[in-house]
């Protein structure tokens, strides 16, 4: 049930992404969302329960997407244990932790991005529109990451919630 | 002598002819300014005041009634206004979507191959990569490698195909090429994406003679375009550099914020030019 939670999510992220964010014209520059979710679920959830989450939503992304294959399942994965070692350094309910690491991971998303991109042979180097969509990225992480994974977090655990309800009530009734 | 009956009549006529003759006597001797003037200027202002109130109330009543009246009637008035806005927008939309999809009729009229209209359902997820998702797939007979057009310009390519959908990179992605020619000197190059919606023309050696202003279009080369489909045009041209080559950068005619529907070029490019001859 879990797992139909987070793939439920990233399809939804994944439809708002293509779909919606492109007609709302203040959102033009605004990061990818997915980093956000993977961020969250580096921090809340254990490795052998997300990892398949990751693998799914990285290829979702890549297929769906103009970059190179395989570019957003590496980078989600990179993010992910990144932000698992990082929990093992600063506790994930940090509130400075939870203000930056959005926006720590948006920046490296946007390396490895430009980094895939130039070992392509496909860009000329940091042309200046580049940095202007990294830096209105990341500050639009800097801005919404923490509401982001709070909110992440929360709608867990309204999931749980209402799944404990529903198989407590299921099993009382079948007892 | 007479009886009591006939005394109250006789009094009772005298009576009145007494009181005909006192008011026709007093009416003439008492003008508004004396005794009369006085009542009146003292009873004048709570007349007035009274008036005045009885006048305000029936005026709050009867605006109270014409404010409901008039607030349903400009209820139902911003209604019609809104249903009419309504009617107004979608017959704004059907006119474009008609100069549109009149637009993409030429342009299908000058090409031997089957073209397939197609619209955008997707973008990108990022900022980074520049394809759209369109709403024909395998099941349409559209595959990969198929050049993507509309009346401006060229789109770009189909890179990936499932039943009903397929993925198109457009030309101002940065993995995209396209054979290109600079229509006034003939000077060949290649399209390439760049980040901002523009493009790159490269590999246009410096003693061609390239300016801004240019018109670019495909050269066909590429198998993948037809040959002269327009591209865009040269908005800066930078000689002075130690490369053999110019650095040309080119604005596409095509708007990829606004694109709404697309013509896929079904057959796949082989020496189109040669069905026109």
């Amino acid at each position: 049930m879990t797992y139909l939670f987070h793939i439920g999510v990233c399809l939804v992220l994944v439809i708002f992404q293509t779909a919606v964010k492109p007609q709302v014209f203040f959102l033009a520059g605004f990061y990818d969302i997915l980093t956000a979710y993977v961020i969250y679920l580096g921090l809340f959830h254990r490795v052998r329960d997300i990892l398949p989450i990751i693998l799914i939503s990285g290829l979702a992304m890549d297929t769906i997407s103009g970059g190179p294959m395989g570019l957003f399942l590496t980078t989600y994965l990179w993010l992910f244990l990144l932000t698992r070692w990082t929990t093992r350094l600063i506790h994930r309910d940090n509130l400075v932790l939870r203000f930056f690491i959005v926006g720590i991971g948006v920046v490296i998303q946007t390396g490895v991005y430009i980094g895939t991109t130039l070992l392509l042979g496909n860009a000329t180097l940091f042309p200046a529109p580049t940095v202007d969509v990294a830096l209105t990225q990341t500050l639009w992480a800097l801005g919404t990451g923490a509401i982001l994974v709070t909110l992440f977090r929360y709608l867990h655990a309204i999931w749980e919630r209402l799944l404990n309800t529903y198989f407590v009530r299921e099993s009382a009734q079948g007892s | 002598m007479f009886s009591k009956k006939t005394v109250v009549i006789i009094g009772v006529f005298f009576l009145i002819i007494a009181n005909i003759l006192i008011l026709s006597v007093i009416s003439q001797r008492f003008p508004t300014s004396g005794p009369g003037g006085f009542t009146i200027s003292v009873l004048a202002p709570f007349q007035e005041a009274i008036a005045g109130t009885s006048r305000f109330l029936k005026d709050i009543w009867r605006h109270y009634f014409n404010l409901v009246l008039v607030s349903e009637e400009n209820d139902q008035l911003k209604n019609q206004l809104a249903r009419a806005q309504e009617m107004k927008n979608q017959w704004v939309e059907a006119r474009m979507a008609n100069d549109r999809l009149r637009g993409l009729m030429d342009i299908g009229r000058g090409f031997a191959q089957e073209l397939v209209y197609a619209e955008v359902i997707g973008r990108d997820p990022t900022a980074w990569f520049k394809t759209v998702i369109i709403n024909k797939g395998a099941k349409d007979n559209v595959a990969a490698g198929m050049p993507v057009l509309v009346p401006e310009g060229i789109v770009g390519q189909v890179v990936d195909v499932s039943g009903h959908y397929a993925k198109v990179l457009l030309i101002v992605d940065q993995n995209s090429a396209v054979d290109a020619l600079v229509q006034r000197t003939r000077a060949r190059g290649l399209i390439k994406g760049e980040f901002a919606d523009q493009c790159r023309l490269e590999f246009v050696l410096r003693k061609e003679d390239v300016q801004v202003e240019d018109a670019i279009v495909t050269s066909g080369l590429d198998k993948v375009f037809p040959k002269g489909l327009p591209i865009g045009t040269i908005t800066d041209v930078v000689a002075e550099t130690p490369d053999m080559f110019h650095t040309i950068t080119v604005a596409p005619h095509v708007d990829f914020e606004k694109l709404e529907e697309l013509l896929v070029l079904r057959t796949p490019m082989d020496r189109p030019w040669e069905d026109d001859e």
